[in-house]
């Protein structure tokens, strides 16, 4: 009995003391749990093999000790990561997939994702013409890659092709140390792509016109078949996009695989206008064939109406003429032809005049109508 | 009945064994090793004699501090061959041995430009600090008292930062992974103007009244806003500052294994950099970036809304900004560290602004497009005319064929009457648009004889 609680004093004695580490250990590096920690502090003691797993660009649980304090373990780096690696504040290696022994204190710095990652991003700007507009551009963006080059072409061992992505540790270093810091937080590579987008977008834009990348007309008609334009510009415009992008984003370990601009079109507020404006033109660039096409049926129809129209005005002229001669004829001392026009133009005038006055009386003056009851008095017509 | 009065110490204390032992089991914290302690006390007391008990217990309690001591070996982050590694071993092993008596100062860890307190000092050592401020007046020294029981707190230094520690009112390092930087002489401006260099190291501790007064980070520090500016013109305008701004430069050449190489001239000119606002001090990077606000809103308010807006410029607005801005920047302010990105975007402009420019667009189009469509009205025009005139033409023709032999002066009423006819069509179009009365156009109806003698008439 007495051999048994000496050996508890011991052992509580001991214990006492492991716990006073495991607690400090917890505590000072905020490791979640004191299993946990424990079995860190036992990895330092007898080599217990603690693992690390870096998985999609992250590591799977950030709060282990491993990957608050770092090794003695291994890390588990699958294939679509990398990963650069610290000990006692200075770099130490940068890992591609694989499994590695970690030494004391060898802590993860940063992870990447190799995976190539595409981002929609909204971009907006101004032409030079200070029209707004707006589109959509599609990234494609992946750290930069080793060009692959097999091991009979004579590579160096870092470089030969080993896993699906491959990655330069020149861009994994970037990327790990480069990374902008907001607010206390690393800003995400996606983000920080998505600005570098948004703003060079809008600054490349800044030197084009309206006209150049959407409200484009074409110099001649349509029936020239002139080749539209707006495609290349579109084209030229990826083109200088994707190249003012690169510098950047080398900075920050990322090269780009691909980019496109789905969409570019003018503003929300303006785009009505836009739109009307643009089928005006399209109208008016058309319209000399509509109108060509117009002027040709009313021409036609103008032809075969004018044959008998003027037929029917000669024949009315000549009819007329004869009831003239006519009246002429049967009255040569009272009403002559010239009167009868006379009376007939006065007849019309007085009914355009009358009516004109119900309309408006003010607007004739009372001259004209003592004028007009003048010429009946003298032509002997009844005054109403 | 005095056997039991003799067992009944050792009861007590054997229930208070089983005590400990639950409570260390139950208890979270440092209770957890105090309890064992207790009940290994506990245990031997319950198997020795009083005497033999207290040397076993001194026994004890010297081979757990030697197990604590080995033990510190191994959570000492510094390498072994870091000329301060023994040191912080048993510095370490000193803080573990008060914190089991709670008589530890607080512990720090600096990461990401933020010092936490990860451990909490001893509510007695919180208690009894102020007390020891006598010792400077009494005539005894009893620093090394104080020195051992309320000093050397654990800093821990992650390589993306640079702690600044401050010796009662001045400064007194700057601890980071590189370097350890002690300055020597400070002139009247607060510009250090000597000192001396260490070897850098990933865990300090503090001396006796020393402190972590603050932290800087190492990483490219990113801002962004938006604000109102107004041109020249008086126009305004909606502009997007960002800015990458960093203290340190990542891969030098020459030591590839620190990453963030500094100068500490740079760093503490950040640490005064920063100011006490109303709700909380602005960081060396926020009150760059609020001078650099203001310094744009300036450079936007020398350009008319022409040279950075519309096709008057050259360049591109940005470009035009940007360069304004570090000019003025430079004439403004000398900040820590360097910019390594700067970006200026204009966001928005005055509506009106926007409508005027749109306009300006639309006049373009027209120019294109008021001839295309004044073509197409003439190309209509002269090819109906043409159809006209070959309607008159064949009118003439056959008018000339009537009156060939007619008089003049039939010929002469006969156009009177014509005319007379058309004054008629006339006012009977206006009836037609209810421009007369019903009578004046039942008159005209009456009068209106020849209705299909014009062209196009029916």
């Amino acid at each position: 009995m007495r051999c048994v609680l000496w050996f508890l004093a011991f052992l509580f004695f001991a214990l006492g003391s492991l716990a006073t580490v495991v607690l400090f250990l917890r505590d000072f590096y905020r490791i979640r749990g004191n299993r946990e920690t424990v079995r860190h502090l036992l990895s330092f003691l007898i080599r217990w093999a603690n693992n690390l797993l870096l998985r999609e660009g992250r590591i799977t649980n950030p709060e282990s000790s491993m990957a608050r304090v770092g090794g003695p373990g291994y890390a588990v780096i699958f294939e679509d990561s990398a990963a650069v690696f610290e000990q006692y504040g200075r770099l130490t290696r940068v890992l591609g997939p694989g499994y590695y022994r970690l030494e004391p204190y060898e802590r993860v710095r940063g992870v990447v994702d190799l995976r190539p990652q595409t981002r929609r991003v909204q971009v907006a700007g101004f032409t030079r013409d200070g029209i707004p507009v707006r589109g959509e551009v599609e990234i494609e963006f992946q750290i930069r890659q080793l060009t692959r080059i097999r091991p009979e072409q004579g590579a160096q061992d870092s470089q030969r092709f080993r896993a699906f992505y491959t990655f330069s540790w020149e861009g994994v270093l970037n990327a790990v140390y480069n990374a902008p810091v907001r607010n206390g937080d690393v800003v995400p590579p996606g983000e920080m792509i998505t600005e570098e987008v948004s703003y060079w977008f809008r600054r490349i834009v800044e030197s084009y016109n309206f006209e150049e990348l959407i409200g484009f007309y074409p110099e001649e008609s349509p029936s020239e078949r002139v080749r539209l334009a707006p495609q290349d510009s579109v084209r030229l415009l990826e083109q200088r996009l994707l190249c003012a992008l690169r510098n950047p984003l080398r900075r920050w370990g990322y090269q780009v695989n691909r980019l496109q601009i789905n969409s570019l079109e003018a503003s929300e507020e303006i785009r009505e206008k836009v739109k009307d404006k643009s089928f005006g033109l399209w109208r008016a660039l058309r319209l000399a064939q509509l109108k060509g096409y117009e002027a040709e049926a009313e021409a036609s129809t103008i032809r075969i109406k004018s044959e008998v129209r003027a037929d029917v005005e000669a024949l009315f002229l000549n009819s007329l003429i004869a009831e003239i001669v006519e009246i002429e004829k049967r009255t040569p001392k009272g009403l002559d032809g010239q009167t009868l026009a006379a009376v007939a133009c006065l007849n019309v005038m007085e009914s355009l005049l009358s009516s004109i006055k119900e309309e408006s009386q003010f607007l004739i003056p009372s001259w004209v109508w003592e004028q007009m009851d003048r010429l009946k008095k003298t032509l002997a017509l009844p005054i109403p | 009945m005095l056997k039991i009065i003799a067992w009944l110490p050792r009861a007590v204390f054997l229930s208070a064994f089983v005590i400990s032992l639950i409570l260390a089991i139950r208890r979270r914290g440092m209770w957890v090793p105090r309890f064992l302690f207790i009940a290994g006390l506990l245990s031997l007391y319950l198997t020795l004699p009083l005497l033999q008990c207290i040397g076993f217990s001194l026994f004890l309690m010297v081979l757990c501090l030697l197990i604590l001591l080995w033990l510190a070996h191994f959570i000492t982050p510094l390498p072994r061959n870091h000329p301060e590694f023994n040191r912080s071993r048993k510095l370490l092993w000193w803080y573990m041995v008060r914190r089991i008596f709670s008589l530890h100062p607080p512990a720090y860890v600096v990461e990401g430009g933020r010092r936490e307190e990860r451990i909490a000092g001893a509510r007695f050592q919180r208690r009894i600090r102020p007390l020891t401020l006598f010792t400077t007046i009494v005539p005894f020294s009893l620093s090394w008292l104080e020195r051992l029981f309320f000093s050397y707190s654990p800093v821990l230094i992650r390589s993306d930062s640079v702690a600044v520690l401050q010796l009662f009112v001045t400064l007194s390092r700057l601890v980071g992974n590189r370097m350890v930087f002690r300055p020597d002489i400070r002139n009247r401006q607060g510009e250090i103007v000597g000192g001396t260099t260490e070897q850098g190291t990933t865990i300090c501790f503090l001396d006796l009244y020393e402190d972590v007064e603050g932290a800087i980070d190492l990483r490219p520090q990113r801002r962004v806003s938006t604000f109102k500016a107004h041109s020249n013109d008086n126009m305004e305008v909606d502009l997007q500052l960002l800015m990458d701004i960093s203290l340190s430069q990542a891969f030098p050449q020459r030591e590839p294994e620190y990453v963030y190489t500094y100068d500490p001239v740079e760093i503490l000119r950040a640490f005064y950099f920063q100011s006490p606002s109303e709700l909380e001090t602005l960081s060396w990077d926020e009150r760059f970036f609020s001078v650099a606000n203001a310094q744009l809103s300036k450079a936007v308010l020398s350009h008319p809304l022409g040279d950075i807006y519309d096709n008057a410029h050259v360049g591109s607005a940005s470009q035009i900004l940007e360069e304004d801005l570090i000019r003025l920047l430079g004439e403004t302010i000398r900040p820590p560290g360097l910019i390594e990105l700067l970006r200026v975007a204009l966001t928005r402009v005055e509506p009106k602004a926007v409508e005027y420019s749109l306009r300006n667009w639309e006049a373009r189009v027209e120019v294109k497009e008021k001839p295309a469509e004044a073509e197409a009205e003439a190309a209509y025009w002269r090819e109906v005319s043409k159809a006209k005139l070959s309607f008159f033409t064949r009118l003439m023709e056959n008018i000339s064929e009537v009156f060939k032999g007619t008089e003049r002066k039939d010929l002469e009423i006969a156009l009177s009457m014509r005319m007379a006819k058309i004054v008629e069509e006339l006012a009977h179009s206006l009836a037609e648009k209810g421009l007369l009365s019903p009578e004046a156009a039942a008159t005209l109806e009456r009068i209106g004889v020849y209705k299909a003698l014009s062209p196009g008439g029916s």
